[in-house]
């Protein structure tokens, strides 16, 4: 929000510049984020008089002006349609410079000599009205600088009010704030108009059928107005403010606006049919035209200001265009109303219409202030658009609610100690409590004694003691509250245990070439579909299409990055991202409960990292299953078996696997994606992807370590070729060598696979390392050849194999 | 008897002097052996001295026998030396004839990066953790009991428009702060409390300088005695350690409807005040919601955002970098993140 500074020094006279404002407002709690300095930049432009204007003798639309320069008589070519005789103007003096930087000089325009040049607004950064030149206060003094004599200069703050200070969002609110601080008395605004003028008998009945909904509705009525510009004055400050002066009188509206916090409507009474009008809410499929030319279906539940035909305004938020002031308008219909918070603010919400009033409505607006902010705006009216004719109703309409009783809070200085760690003496309590306007009914002088403390009617948000800790806090600033060393403690520590072991998973994978990713866990439903056509969770309100369904698998993205990298000349690709699922979605809702697991994603592709002393090679499968070899022994999963059962439809079912651990608990899948992606992402080569739990490899208990003492005595090691059927798994071979338990054995290891030239048919070919040891002598090789004889026996028995 | 060891002399002398010759003037280490057995082996030049020192009279055999065998020793000595000499020539000719590139690239896998939030995230948690605070976690989908009411922000107050939120189906939605994990840690467990809680929030007002999914690191701490001035203490320790020893730290007034005073604070960066953090006492209500009694006990609570403290750590300029994954990002990152 924008605050005139000049406006706030009007309403609490305090010495402090914009700077030291600005900063005593934002240790108070209202933080100011700028200051825009409007300096009028018109020198050697003065206030000039129009003596006489004649017509141009060479050009229909010009006039030669004599203009009182209060040093003299200048003659000046204008082309302003408004430029007339009597007319208080700004005149640029030759030699002048106005703010788009245009220099005044002695000219010749149509043969006519002219002195300088009378301005418009726009000309001299004033405003923004550019119809003709501007008229200025007949009362200003004739030579006067322009600078000197607006007195225009102005800082404009930008604040940004926290939520529950709705009494922030006007003039008055802060210099309250300000008065408060500086401990200077709060000058209220002129509210009384002078009693020459007439009144009108003129009364239009007003009914409140929602009560609870409007506690205050105050109409008045005012004939005999002229719709005009607002004055300079107004016009500016409006501006400096981000608001666009339209009349004056919707510009007083909108002045009192920013003065009081307090929303107005000025409806053109000849308007309102009736005239009446009611406050209730809208009928089932009742449709409306709002102000921006909106035509709006209501809801029931929408509060309505109407009049005999119909709604006129949309309570609060905005009005109708059918009653709104127009350039013939003579005849007003004022409306101060209070709307409770929460109906405006669903209204607002439902509709997507937000205005000055609803946010003001929304965030509460001081009850007690409509009659003060209606009796502004009539004496405002009287001065920008009243006349001799202007009469105003001596009876206004009003319906109000009778005022809630006082809120009292029960309060002890010693509250502040307790909560703040600071001592703060009960004295200074009570002058922040009532410097705030809180009253403050003392019981006693220690201070554990218990204090009433009086709400004021604009500060709803307070309720309870701690709220008022925090006014005395802030009434003496934070600085008071002493800063000690920061308390230490020890603790258990659990869920560091976790991280580190995380921190480990992800050290691993650095290590090996790995860059961490981070994804939306939202996507479109689209490319999650492409991946995994299970239930998912869905957004109702998603930003867009592309982030609609929550995953279900890490996989997806980390695909998708692969392919944004290959496309930009990253063909090389080593992506990890750990982050949850959300699974167990069935389609119904409170059918189930989500259910978020922690994964880890990786994606390979491209080749391995390049040497100039071996030849390139694509990453295959096996690459990627050491680094998921490495992660689980690491996090001490023992006993993984690999299979090419249950794997999801991502992956390629011939070059894929599924991991279990020894109890048979899935871990999680690695493999090929599947050709169908690899062809739809534009792959040139097939990634290989693995999606694992990570619960597995973090929550495991950890099993303490116990050293076994190592062989003394040689291994031997006998290398075997054997011919076995293609399907043979190489796991399957060695699971049944172990399985047989032969005498001295100790490990097998493949060291070879073949097809080919020399291996029959359906056949391949199987190099094992067999290593065979004794834990009491050396073996000899006659033990040693009769136990691999054994091995190829128990092979040739299980799988058909023979030595090659 | 003199006779006969003068003659010796003369022959030792000659012998020595032919055997160095030779010894020296060997230039293979393959040639060696033979040259060395023509003195020294079976039929070599010392032999027929042996055997005429056999034939001595036992009274002169010990100061020939001596004479001789320092000619034997003088001879080894020549041979050990050229083997020597030509063994250093062969180590020198084959030191010369390798000469490898030290400039070419080493075998190796250059190490991946950590993400730039994940990098803030673990400073974070350990500096946190350091100040006692224990690491907790809570879900990402939320419910509105946890993640707006029981925070003291029920469906009619304004700050819930604070915070757009993205629902799902059924009711449920994406957390829109991580402060829902304090109530469930409140709930599961009597006080004292001392915990920080980082993860995933969600907010759907996207646009160049909001992401809809960013990281904050909340912190609460809850005892029979914690104050304002043990905030102050905390936290000013924690941003010194974070932004440096000598960096000043701004508490000031704002307001969030779980804490009540509530204080933004802002670090000194040498041109201008710099928000980092938001805090403030935990609102009585939401202890009382919680089942705590806050006449018993009290404490504080405070949070921040984890993206923007990378992008200015970092130098980030666009928000969505965050979040593209494109190696020629991510790989800035590589090796150390200081």
């Amino acid at each position: 929000m924008k605050l005139s500074v000049a406006w706030l020094k009007s309403l609490a006279p305090v010495a402090w510049d914009a700077d030291e404002i600005a900063r005593r407002l934002t240790l108070a709690g209202l933080e100011i984020e700028g200051i825009e300095r409007r300096r009028v930049a018109a020198e050697g432009v003065v206030v000039g008089r129009v003596l006489e204007a004649r017509p141009h003798p060479n050009a229909d639309k010009l006039r030669v002006a004599r203009v009182d320069s209060g040093q003299g008589v200048l003659e000046i070519v204008c082309g302003a349609p408004n430029c007339r005789a009597g007319l208080t103007v700004a005149l640029a003096m030759i030699g002048a410079r106005l703010p788009g930087g245009l220099e005044i000089k002695r000219a010749k325009i149509r043969g006519e000599e002219s002195f300088g040049m009378l301005c418009s607004g726009t000309e001299l950064g004033l405003s923004s009205d550019s119809d003709g030149i501007l008229e200025l206060d007949a009362s200003l003094l004739v030579g006067q600088s322009l600078q000197a004599a607006l007195n225009l200069d102005d800082d404009v703050l930008d604040a940004s009010p926290t939520a529950n200070r709705g009494d922030l969002l006007s003039h008055l609110g802060v210099a309250r704030e300000l008065a408060a601080l500086a401990g200077v008395a709060l000058q209220r605004p002129e509210t009384l108009w002078p009693t020459d003028h007439g009144t009108t008998s003129a009364v239009v009945p007003v009914r409140v059928s929602s009560p609870e909904r409007c506690g205050r509705y105050l109409g008045r009525v005012i004939e005999g107005l002229r719709v005009a510009p607002s004055p300079l004055w107004m016009r500016r400050r409006l501006e400096s403010l981000g608001v666009r002066p339209i009349n004056g009188l919707v510009d007083v509206t909108n002045y009192v606006l920013m003065e009081y916090g307090q929303p107005l409507h000025a409806f053109d009474l000849d308007a309102l049919h009736g005239p009446s009008i009611e406050v209730r809410c809208a009928r089932p499929g009742e449709r409306m035209s709002t102000l921006d030319g909106v035509e709006r279906t209501l809801d029931v539940v929408d509060l309505l200001v109407c009049d005999a035909n119909g709604p006129v305004a949309l309570a609060g938020i905005m009005g109708g265009l059918d009653s709104e002031i127009r350039e013939t308008t003579t005849r007003v219909f004022l409306e101060s109303a209070h709307f409770e918070p929460t109906g405006v603010r669903a209204t607002s919400r439902r509709l997507g219409l937000r205005s000055e009033s609803s946010q003001r409505f929304e965030r509460g607006v001081d009850p007690e202030v409509t009659r003060e902010a209606s009796d502004r705006a009539v004496r405002l009216f009287l001065e920008v658009a009243g006349g001799p004719e202007t009469v105003v109703s001596s009876v206004a309409s009003e319906v109000r609610a009778p005022s809630a009783p006082r809120t009292f809070v029960d309060f002890a200085p010693s509250h502040t100690r307790r909560r703040l760690g600071a001592s703060i003496d009960p004295g200074t309590q009570r002058v922040a409590l009532g410097r705030f306007g809180f009253e403050v009914e003392v019981g006693g002088e220690a201070s554990d004694d218990p204090w009433k403390v009086g709400v004021p009617t604009w500060r709803s948000d307070v309720a309870e003691s701690a709220d008022l800790v925090e006014e005395v806090a802030r009434f003496v600033g934070f600085d008071v509250i002493p800063t000690p060393p920061a308390r230490i403690s020890s603790n258990t520590r659990v869920g560091h245990v976790r991280e580190a072991r995380l921190r480990a998973v992800r050290g691993l994978l650095l290590d090996a070439g790995f860059d961490q990713a981070l994804n939306y866990p939202f996507l479109s439903a689209e490319l999650l579909g492409r991946f995994d056509t299970a239930e998912t969770w869905r957004l109702v309100n998603p930003l867009s299409d592309d982030l609609r369904v929550l995953r279900t698998t890490l996989i997806a993205r980390l695909v998708a990055n692969a392919a944004h990298n290959t496309r930009h000349d990253q063909a090389d690709v080593r992506l990890f991202e750990t982050g949850r699922v959300f699974l167990d979605a069935t389609g119904q809702p409170h059918a189930a409960e989500p259910r978020e697991v922690e994964r880890l994603g990786l994606v390979l592709c491209g080749h391995v990292p390049a040497h100039w002393s071996v030849a390139r090679r694509a990453v295959d499968f096996y690459d990627l299953k050491g680094v998921v070899e490495g992660l689980l022994q690491q996090s001490g999963v023992d006993g993984v078996t690999w299979s090419t059962q249950d794997l999801p439809g991502y992956l390629h079912p011939g070059a894929s696997a599924s991991l279990r651990d020894a109890r048979g608990v899935s871990l999680g899948v690695l493999g090929e994606l599947h050709p169908s992606l690899v062809r739809h992402f534009g792959f040139e080569q097939a990634p290989i992807v693995a999606e694992l739990d990570l619960a597995p490899m973090l929550d495991g208990e950890d099993t303490p370590r116990r050293f076994v003492d190592f062989a003394r005595f040689p291994v031997v090691r006998r290398d075997l070729a054997l011919l076995v059927e293609r399907g043979l798994s190489a796991g399957r071979v060695l699971e049944e060598i172990r399985a047989a338990r032969i005498d001295y054995f100790d490990d097998a290891t493949v060291f070879d696979v073949y097809e080919g030239e020399g291996v029959s048919e359906g056949k391949k070919s199987l190099g094992l390392t067999l290593t065979w040891r004794a834990s009491d002598r050396t073996l000899t090789d006659d033990e040693v050849t009769r136990a691999q004889a054994r091995v190829v026996e128990c092979l040739g028995a299980a799988f058909g194999a023979t030595l090659r | 008897m003199t006779e006969a060891l003068k003659g010796l002399n003369d022959d030792i002398a000659a012998i020595r002097l032919d055997a160095e010759a030779a010894a020296s003037a060997v230039s293979k280490r393959a040639e060696l052996p033979q040259v060395r057995a023509k003195y020294l082996g079976r039929k070599g030049s010392l032999a027929p001295l042996m055997q005429w020192l056999g034939r001595l009279p036992a009274e002169t055999r010990p100061a020939a026998g001596a004479l001789i065998n320092t000619l034997k020793t003088e001879v080894e000595s020549f041979f050990d030396a050229a083997e020597a000499r030509l063994e250093s020539l062969a180590l020198q000719s084959e030191l010369a004839g390798r000469r490898l590139d030290p400039t070419l690239p080493g075998r190796r896998l250059e190490r991946g990066a950590t993400h730039p939030i994940q990098a803030v995230l673990d400073d974070l948690v350990d500096l946190l953790g350091r100040l006692g605070f224990e690491l907790t976690d809570g879900p990402e989908i939320e419910s509105e009991r946890y993640n707006f009411d029981l925070l003291n922000m029920p469906e009619s107050h304004p700050a819930r428009d604070m915070q757009d939120t993205f629902y799902l189906e059924g009711g449920l939605l994406l957390r829109t702060q991580t402060s829902p994990v304090q109530i469930r840690t409140m709930l599961r467990q009597p006080p004292p409390v001392r915990i920080i809680s980082p993860g995933k929030v969600f907010r759907c007002d996207a646009d160049t300088t909001h992401s809809p999914v960013f990281h904050q690191i909340e912190g609460l701490w809850i005892d029979t005695d914690v104050t304002m001035a043990d905030l102050k203490g905390v936290l000013t320790a924690f941003l010194r350690a974070l932004y440096g020893d000598a960096r000043e730290v701004r508490f000031r007034p704002s307001f969030f409807p779980f804490t009540e005073p509530s204080v933004e604070v802002d670090v000194w960066t040498g041109t201008r005040w710099m928000e980092v953090l938001g805090a403030g006492m935990v609102h009585p209500r939401v202890l009382r919601n919680v089942g705590y009694d806050p006449d018993a006990v009290q404490g504080f609570a405070f949070g921040l955002g984890v993206d923007r403290l990378a992008m200015i750590r970092y130098g980030i300029t666009d928000i969505r970098y965050l979040w593209e994954n494109d190696q020629r990002f991510l790989r800035q990152f590589r090796g150390g993140l200081r």
